[in-house]
């Protein structure tokens, strides 16, 4: 099997205002399309306010909204080329019987396309499930002269009162399962890297919201479910790595932190990698396999996940570089260590660093080796941690 | 092989035999049941003895979702007693009740009262009920319904005073009645899996999986089997429709000048003569003459001596037996009745157990109102099914491939301990009595993805220590101790997250999150421990020496 990845010598850290810029255009796309639809919505239904804009930004499904979808099954799959006469006669179908529906036509991505959605308004709020079964009822009974064999297979209503406690759960969930991430990280990590793991989840997290946004795909509360594993695999993408760089920090004392992050990415990537194929192998299953009901849920863990692996190597470490750079960059002026290639290293312009920072680490390594490395017994189980260290060091040697 | 890695091994054999029999059940002592008819076996493939055999195919509740089926979120609503108080005797007789309770629901009918009113006169009295949430609501009520009597009736009848509203409200010992007539009517519907569940203070929830006819079901359970014998006004004419497919009869009302008039506004003009709570808990099915089934049932003596002071006197009028708001039939009163009598008119035989239970099981104290209704048909259900485990094996055999490319032998390590991995997620979600749900089968394939992490990052330390020039055994302990820190941290969030969506979730998301809980903390065991196993087994043959089966 090929290795893409060992021995590169990529900066990874050098180029980081790209990645920044990266991560910033793609949730800055995603806002517009949030803004754009709340307003679209604002206007639709004649409200106002930037709250209402705000809430109304995604595609809100039922949970989210109270109401009734009625799912139809019918025999014979619509064609590609079917689809829109289709959705036009069915459209009349239900306007004549005096129904307000949004319809669409759906199935799995890869398989027959025959199951017609409908989400239909109510008038009456006191009986909304008889009234929905009704329609369902009366619904059907127009399809079946159309598509004979045609199955009402799902009715769903969610009530005002339901939906009122869908919305402060999906809430309460996201916050409290962020915070708890967070106490989490914060106790095994110091505060520096527990924030910028923070900061990359909220990236995932608004880079996930803003998919949903810009394609203006449904959202039901299994979306919150979506939401907080993206944040659990990206904390725990964003883990592996800083215990990484915890690590090398320990073993490569005279480095920068820069370049320390750079060579831990570099050795960790082949796992984030990896990792992010074999979720993405049994997504992309679901997605293309799976019926409707999970496509969208798949589609926003394939979205979320490598989300959350760009930004544990492109965002959190990068901050993090970032951060322990200012402060390397305070000590400095009091006269600490002479070090003057690695700082070269730090140079804002991202072009300048690729030349100096090869050298940089070239010429730090022997020295490291030689701090690090008697030679240590090939079948010592190494439990102990200094001998971890040891034999990490003696790998270095590669470098 | 040393021998603790030889009890390592047995024990290991031992997890997996055990698993198996826990997730297949293919030798049981007893017959099993059919999980969608109670009390119903599946014939085993074979027996020997007390032993029966059943093939090995993994047997595992499934959830509404995957087999069809409904889950309701009811809600108990209060109701208000709104009593007005009338200076002079609004219906002196009581033959005059009939026409005042027609005039007071047309008063009341363009009024905005949030749902139908139901009406009572008295000498002096007149009592309107209602759905209302709180003490202010009904009071807002009370001024509307004040004003219009007043507006109407006041010229007539004098002034009007409007009574102390009496509010009917859910308390935890009438949610506790609700429930135990709930589960009677829910039993009855003969379902082996049946959930009935108490949510906060006044919700109730109720899975009915594998369910053939979800909206007769509901209707069933919904009933708040307000049975009432009313006295229909002379006015209207009674006619039976022709029977629709499936036998009942309907009731149809027409006026003087042979229009046809609306159930419920017949309804709201007839006064109520007895309640379903007189009615002794003995009722039961028959047949009358000409083979049609009919409900029997028998008065309390209070009930009896209205009943029989109204029969004796109406003689040749309608009477109106009417169930939950809807005239299930409207017999003519031929004889003084006492204390038995006959419900005619229902239909199939079915439907005439349903009300006997109905009526016997008791009236529920409180309205239930359907706050949340998901109904899936078994079609859709076995078409998720399907195609979910379709997706799933796909997945699953994609990763099993992609890991023994990557990773050589380590790599088809993994892939067993990922197959063992799956047995056990199953074992675990079936010896907790978990049913699997779509989102649950969701949450195991995602898993799968999950479980090969820890391996992947255990082989990558492998990796290294190996090129580090280590010997297989020690590049082995190195890489899974040095490993283990980054995996058991970044499961632990996982963890996390898990346990905020099984307490927040909903039931949907709790199916999710449950199986991705046990898969993550199922993966941490077999990832390292089984792997870590075989590859202490493998070391010491001779592949060991073949570097390049581990991917170096």
């Amino acid at each position: 099997m090929v290795e893409l990845f060992r021995g590169r010598k990529w900066d990874l850290v050098g180029l980081r205002n790209y990645w920044f810029a990266i991560s910033l255009i793609t949730i800055l796309v995603g806002a517009y399309f949030f803004i754009h639809n709340g307003i679209a919505t604002a206007r639709r239904e004649h409200r106002g306010g930037v709250l209402f804009v705000l809430s109304h930004g995604l595609n809100l499904g039922i949970d989210f909204t109270s109401g009734g979808q009625l799912t139809y099954q019918v025999e014979k799959p619509f064609s590609a080329r079917e689809m829109t006469p289709a959705l036009a006669a069915i459209r009349s179908d239900v306007e004549r019987l005096g129904i307000t529906a949004e319809i669409q036509i759906s199935g799995s991505a890869l398989g027959p396309k025959n199951q017609i959605l409908l989400r239909t308004k109510t008038t009456r709020p006191e009986a909304m499930s008889e009234e929905i079964q009704d329609q369902g009822r009366r619904i059907l009974e127009a399809f079946r002269a159309r598509y004979p064999g045609a199955e009402l297979v799902s009715t769903e209503m969610v009530g005002p009162v339901i939906r009122e406690e869908l919305v402060t759960n999906a809430i309460a969930a996201v916050a409290i399962g962020m915070i708890l991430v967070l106490l989490w990280i914060m106790i095994r990590y110091d505060f520096k890297f527990a924030v910028c793991a923070i900061i990359a989840l909220i990236h995932d997290v608004l880079v996930v919201v803003g998919a949903f946004a810009i394609l203006y795909k449904e959202v039901n509360s299994p979306f919150v479910a979506v939401v907080l594993t993206v944040v659990g695999f990206s904390v725990h993408d964003t883990v592996v790595i800083f215990d990484r760089i915890r690590e090398n920090l320990k073993l490569r004392k005279g480095a920068t932190f820069g370049e320390t992050t750079n060579i831990s990415l570099l050795e960790t990537m082949a796992r984030s990698v990896n990792t992010v194929l074999t979720v993405l192998f049994t997504t992309f299953a679901l997605y293309l396999l799976g019926g409707h009901t999970l496509r969208d849920f798949a589609l926003g863990l394939i979205i979320g996940i490598t989300s959350g692996a760009y930004s544990s190597i492109f965002n959190a470490s990068q901050l993090l570089v970032v951060w322990k750079q200012r402060e390397e960059r305070k000590r400095k002026p009091a006269g600490a260590r002479p070090a003057p290639a690695p700082r070269r290293v730090e140079a804002p312009t991202p072009r300048a660093i690729p030349a100096p920072a090869a050298p940089a680490k070239q010429e730090q390594q022997p020295s490291l080796v030689g701090a690090a490395a008697p030679p240590i017994s090939g079948s010592a189980p190494g439990r102990s941690k200094a001998k971890a260290h040891k034999k990490k060091a003696k790998r270095k040697r590669r470098y | 092989m040393q021998a603790r890695t030889r009890a390592w091994l047995i024990g290991i054999i031992v997890l997996v035999v055990a698993c198996f029999q826990i997730v297949c059940e293919p030798i049981r002592f007893s017959p099993r049941i059919d999980p969608l008819r109670a009390g119903e076996e599946l014939p085993p493939a074979a027996r020997i003895g007390a032993v029966y055999l059943y093939p090995p195919l993994p047997v595992i509740n499934l959830g509404l979702d995957l087999r069809g089926g409904i889950h309701v979120v009811l809600k108990a609503r209060n109701q208000a007693m709104l009593p007005f108080e009338f200076d002079k005797a609004i219906a002196p007789e009581d033959s005059d009740r009939v026409e005042m309770q027609g005039v007071v629901a047309n008063l009341l009918r363009t009024l905005d009262l949030g749902g139908v009113p139901s009406i009572d006169i008295a000498t002096k009295l007149v009592t309107v009920r209602l759905q209302a949430e709180d003490k202010k609501q009904a009071e807002k009520y009370q001024q509307l319904i004040l004003a219009r009597l007043r507006e109407g009736l006041g010229a007539q009848y004098g002034p009007i005073q409007a009574r102390e509203p009496e509010l009917i409200q859910m308390t935890s010992q009438k949610i506790r009645q609700v429930m135990g007539i709930l589960e009677q009517r829910v039993n009855n519907l003969g379902l082996a899996e049946a959930v009935l569940q108490r949510q906060g203070e006044d919700k109730v929830i109720i899975g009915l999986p594998g369910i053939t006819d979800p909206e007769q079901a509901l209707k069933v359970i919904r009933s708040t089997a307000q049975l009432e014998f009313r006295h229909i006004p002379r006015k209207y004419q009674v006619e039976l429709s022709t029977p629709e497919a499936g036998g009942a009869r309907g009731v149809m009302f027409s006026d003087e000048a042979g229009n046809e008039v609306p159930e419920s506004q017949v309804i709201t003009e007839s006064p109520v003569i007895v309640r379903g709570d007189q009615l002794k808990p003995n009722s039961k099915v028959d047949y009358d003459n000409s083979g049609f089934p009919v409900v029997t049932f028998e008065f309390k003596p209070q009930g009896s001596d209205a009943f029989w002071k109204f029969t004796r006197t109406h003689k040749g009028q309608y009477l109106g037996i009417i169930l939950d708001n809807h005239v299930i039939s409207a017999p003519v009163v031929r004889a003084a009745i006492r204390t038995r009598g006959q419900i005619e008119g229902i239909g199939a035989t079915r439907e005439a157990q349903q009300l006997s239970v109905l009526l016997n099981a008791g009236a529920l104290p409180i309205p239930l109102e359907i706050e949340e209704n998901r109904t899936v048909s078994a079609t859709l259900g076995k078409d998720s099914l399907v195609r979910s485990m379709w997706a799933g094996l796909v997945g699953l055999i994609i990763v099993l491939i992609f890991m023994v490319a990557y990773y050589r032998l380590p790599g088809l390590l993994a892939d067993l301990a990922l197959i063992v991995y799956c047995l056990l997620v199953l074992a675990v979600l079936k010896l907790f009595s978990a049913t699997l749900t779509l989102p649950g089968i969701f949450g195991i394939i995602l898993s799968i993805g999950m479980a090969v992490d820890a391996n992947v990052i255990i082989f990558e330390r492998l990796k290294e220590e190996l090129r580090a020039q280590k010997t297989l055994k020690s590049a082995i302990e190195a890489g899974f101790n040095r490993a283990w820190t980054a995996i058991l941290d970044s499961n632990v969030c996982s963890i996390l997250t898990a346990v905020v969506l099984i307490w927040l979730g909903t039931a949907a998301i709790k199916g999710f999150a449950i199986t991705l809980l046990i898969g993550v903390v199922c993966s941490l065991f077999t990832a390292v421990t089984v792997t870590r196993l075989l590859m202490h087994i493998t070391s010491g043959t001779s592949a060991a020496k073949k570097l390049p089966w581990f991917g170096v």
